[in-house]
């Protein structure tokens, strides 16, 4: 899930990352809505998308396999308490699959700065809180790679000592270090972020301007479509 | 002009900085050293208002860093580059991360774009532009800080340790690129462990407990204008820093002493591969270094006994070994390619190479931790498995502490392993004894010794248990000269050079290659995954 962008120049590389992130809102409120013909649709829509992305099969696979216990439990959950057999069963299992892969496509095309710049311009009217709020988000996106693999390192490091990943003990000499390093980190990113000048009404320019007219004919049509579905 | 008036400063529980007064000039090339723990990365925090001393007061350009209005004129004179580089990056590419201060200073969006190519440009990097900067090496990132911080323009540049994981070459180029700045009167104030580094400083500054203990200028030879605020060449520093000193001129030969203690033994290595030659600069200050003279026990004492390649099918066998992270897919990186080397035992076998060159994988691929893509590696026969016969100690190995005592952590793999008490207490303190610490330091916390103690504490963990290997992937890093000495000692009694003890084969990681010569045996050089070199310590020193 993290680290995925790659820059590139792809159709939907180009889209304004408003729209994109208003398109990718629009799309879980359609997944949501959609009747199982909906979501064959839905999935014929994903599959172009990724296509036209170029995101590898081999980044997707990666993305959802840690969530396969979770896909089970909702699968189970289902076919056990409501009944109604093995498709119904799937049914909200494809809508967190396409959910993801429609969130896959947005961060795989959109850098973690066009988000924020996106984020801060679509809560302008929240005034400061807005900016603040993006600017956390995108620092808790930077220091998450570093959390992910100080865990890998850690991990490593202990099971080298013969210090195996179970019980009690295993957690005790994962979690103390892990938690040591995480507040001197943020300690350090936060002096770090200080001494390059931070301050709460910085501007995000660069990678901003104005939506084109591509962008409301998306937004306008997409509209519809959500509209539609409600109504039908 | 950044003053220092008579700063202390303390933490809760203890003092740090005893009445430093300091002044630097604009276009000074300042250097700091400093044991561990000396009070260094205090004092860079209190240069741009990050802290604020209790005593004292520290004003940039006339500005009180205490003046929470003009904070943000601080800091944008005063640029920091600090020690760690995975946690500074604040965008998720190298461009974001370098856009990220230049917007907060409000720089123009065309004059961002020529600033990122410029400064990209004179590091060395500009193919790392679009690249996702959490899947960049240590030594990239630190370049991609240095760019980011450059980029800002400020007045003054601090580096903090912020070398550390460059190689030769790199180091080199950022060397030359400081001193360019110096002489376009941008002040650079360098802080290092590494005397090498401090070469085309003109002024030098040592920090021991809290107070400048000594300060080497170049003063001298350096003609003083009349204008005291004139630093037109860049050489020339402000009339009323030059010759100011805490503590006086007498002060003044024990920092040239300790300066020649610490490059003389690792002098004649150092000069092969730094152009920036540290005693270059001080020949108007020490006349004559005798040369091929080393400093007490640390010559080069094991060239006798070493054979070379041990018996058939005892110590490391890697075959044809390749490794490929993300195998198959957009972000395959080829870490190793077709690797064949024998690691003979009871010896120890330095493995070098710059940034990226494979080190690391190969150490991981012996201990056991990952599985290569293909080839073999056999240990004593066997194939390798984690928490075996082999031990792995990674960079800053203190930090996995998990322990109340150093006596819990030494003593976690022996008893683990099923000994009895008195054995396990008898491993215990032949571990302490080996690395050459104290038995008073058993019962402390682990977190509460000095950096060195803690390290040679990390190493104590891993002989505990008797391993035959030991692989340490870059033992001495972030360490001050004097810790260094005390972790290199400890790899000669671990090896059994020392006489005491030892008999454990060591595999030494490291992309400073003096220091590894200096205890090294054998030698494996590699560079983008092939292995470049192979044989022993003075066939090394022959080639290079």
């Amino acid at each position: 899930m993290f680290a995925t962008y790659r820059k590139g120049s792809s159709l939907l590389h180009r889209i304004d990352p408003r729209t994109k992130l208003l398109l990718t809102a629009g799309t879980g409120i359609l997944v949501y809505l959609a009747d199982p013909r909906g979501l064959w649709l839905l999935s014929v829509a994903t599959v172009l998308l990724i296509r036209v992305a170029g995101i590898p099969a081999s980044s997707l696979v990666k993305g959802l396999r840690p969530m396969a216990v979770f896909f089970a439990l909702i699968f189970l959950t289902h076919l056990l308490m409501q009944g109604g057999g093995v498709v119904a069963a799937a049914i909200p299992v494809a809508r967190f699959i396409l959910l993801i892969l429609f969130t896959t496509v947005l961060l795989h095309t959109t850098s973690q700065s066009e988000l924020k710049t996106a984020l801060v311009s679509l809560m302008k009217p929240l005034g400061g809180f807005g900016r603040e709020l993006a600017f956390m988000v995108g620092v808790a996106m930077a220091l998450m790679p570093g959390l992910m693999r100080d865990k890998e390192t850690i991990a490593r490091a202990q099971m080298a000592r013969g210090c195996k990943p179970a019980g009690l003990r295993g957690f005790v000499a994962l979690i103390v270090p892990l938690l040591r390093r995480s507040f001197r980190r943020a300690d350090e990113l936060s002096d770090a972020l200080e001494s390059r000048c931070y301050h709460r009404d910085r501007e995000y320019y660069y990678y901003g301007g104005a939506l084109a007219g591509t962008d409301y004919f998306l937004l306008g049509g997409f509209g519809a479509v959500i509209v539609l579905a409600l109504i039908l | 002009m950044i003053e220092l008036a008579g700063i202390s400063f303390s933490y809760p529980e203890r003092p740090v900085l005893r009445d430093v007064s300091l002044c630097i000039g604009r276009g000074e090339y300042l250097g700091i050293t400093g044991d561990n723990g000396s009070g260094k990365t205090t004092l860079v925090k209190l240069l741009n208002g990050l802290l604020l001393s209790q005593e004292g007061e520290v004003t940039v350009d006339g500005t009180p860093t205490s003046d929470r209005e003009s904070l943000f004129a601080i800091r944008r004179s005063v640029g920091i580059v600090f020690q760690n580089p995975d946690a500074q990056a604040v965008g998720e590419t190298v461009e974001e991360d370098i856009v990220f201060g230049l917007e907060n200073i409000r720089v123009p969006s065309s004059e961002i774009d020529r600033r990122i190519e410029k400064y990209l440009g004179m590091l060395g990097i500009p193919e790392l532009r679009d690249r996702n900067v959490s899947l960049l090496s240590g030594g990239q990132k630190q370049l991609v800080n240095i760019a980011a911080v450059m980029a800002m323009e400020p007045a003054y540049i601090v580096f903090d340790e912020a070398l550390s994981m460059l190689d030769a070459s790199n180091r080199r180029n950022v060397l030359l690129r400081m001193s360019e700045l110096t002489m376009r009167g941008i002040s650079i104030i360098q802080i290092t462990h590494n005397p090498k580094d401090l070469g085309n400083c003109h002024r030098v500054i040592t920090i021991s407990e809290g107070r400048i203990s000594g300060t080497v200028g170049f003063s001298s030879e350096i003609a003083m204008p009349s204008d005291s605020n004139a630093s037109v060449d860049g050489r020339t520093i402000t009339a009323e820093c030059a010759n100011e000193t805490n503590e006086g001129k007498g002060e003044k030969s024990a920092v040239v002493n300790w300066m020649h203690n610490t490059a003389t033994d690792i002098d004649d290595i150092n000069r092969k591969y730094n152009p920036v030659d540290f005693t270059a600069c001080m020949g108007s200050i020490r006349p004559q270094r005798k040369k091929g003279k080393r400093c007490g026990e640390f010559g080069n004492h094991r060239t006798g006994h070493v054979s070379g390649v041990s018996r058939e099918g005892d110590g490391i066998e890697i075959r044809h070994l390749t490794h490929t992270y993300s195998p198959d897919t957009e972000w395959a990186v080829p870490a190793l390619k077709d690797v064949s080397l024998t690691i003979g035992r009871g010896m120890v076998t330095g493995i070098v190479g710059g940034i990226g060159s494979g080190k690391s994988t190969l150490a991981c691929l012996i201990a056991g931790l990952d599985t290569p893509t293909s080839g073999s590696i056999a240990i004593d026969g066997r194939s390798p498995k984690p928490g075996g016969n082999v031990r792995i100690l990674f960079q800053h190995p203190e930090e996995f502490f998990f322990e109340r005592t150093v006596r819990e952590a030494v003593a976690f793999g022996p008893s683990k392993a099923g000994l009895p008490d008195d054995a396990v207490e008898a491993s215990v303190l032949s571990a302490i004894d080996e690395v050459g610490l104290g038995r008073g330091i058993l019962e402390k916390s682990p977190f509460k010794l000095s950096s060195g103690e803690q390290r040679l504490a990390a190493f104590a963990v891993s002989i505990a248990v008797k391993p035959e290997y030991v692989i340490l992937d870059e033992p001495t890093a972030g360490l001050d000269q004097r810790s260094r000495r005390l972790v290199l000692d400890a790899i000669r009694r671990m090896t059994g050079g020392g006489g005491a003890g030892g008999g454990v084969t060591v595999i030494y990681i490291s992309h400073q290659i003096g220091e590894v010569l200096e205890v090294a045996d054998r030698i494996a050089k590699l560079s983008a995954g092939n292995l470049v070199f192979e044989g022993t310590n003075a066939m090394y020193r022959d080639r290079m």
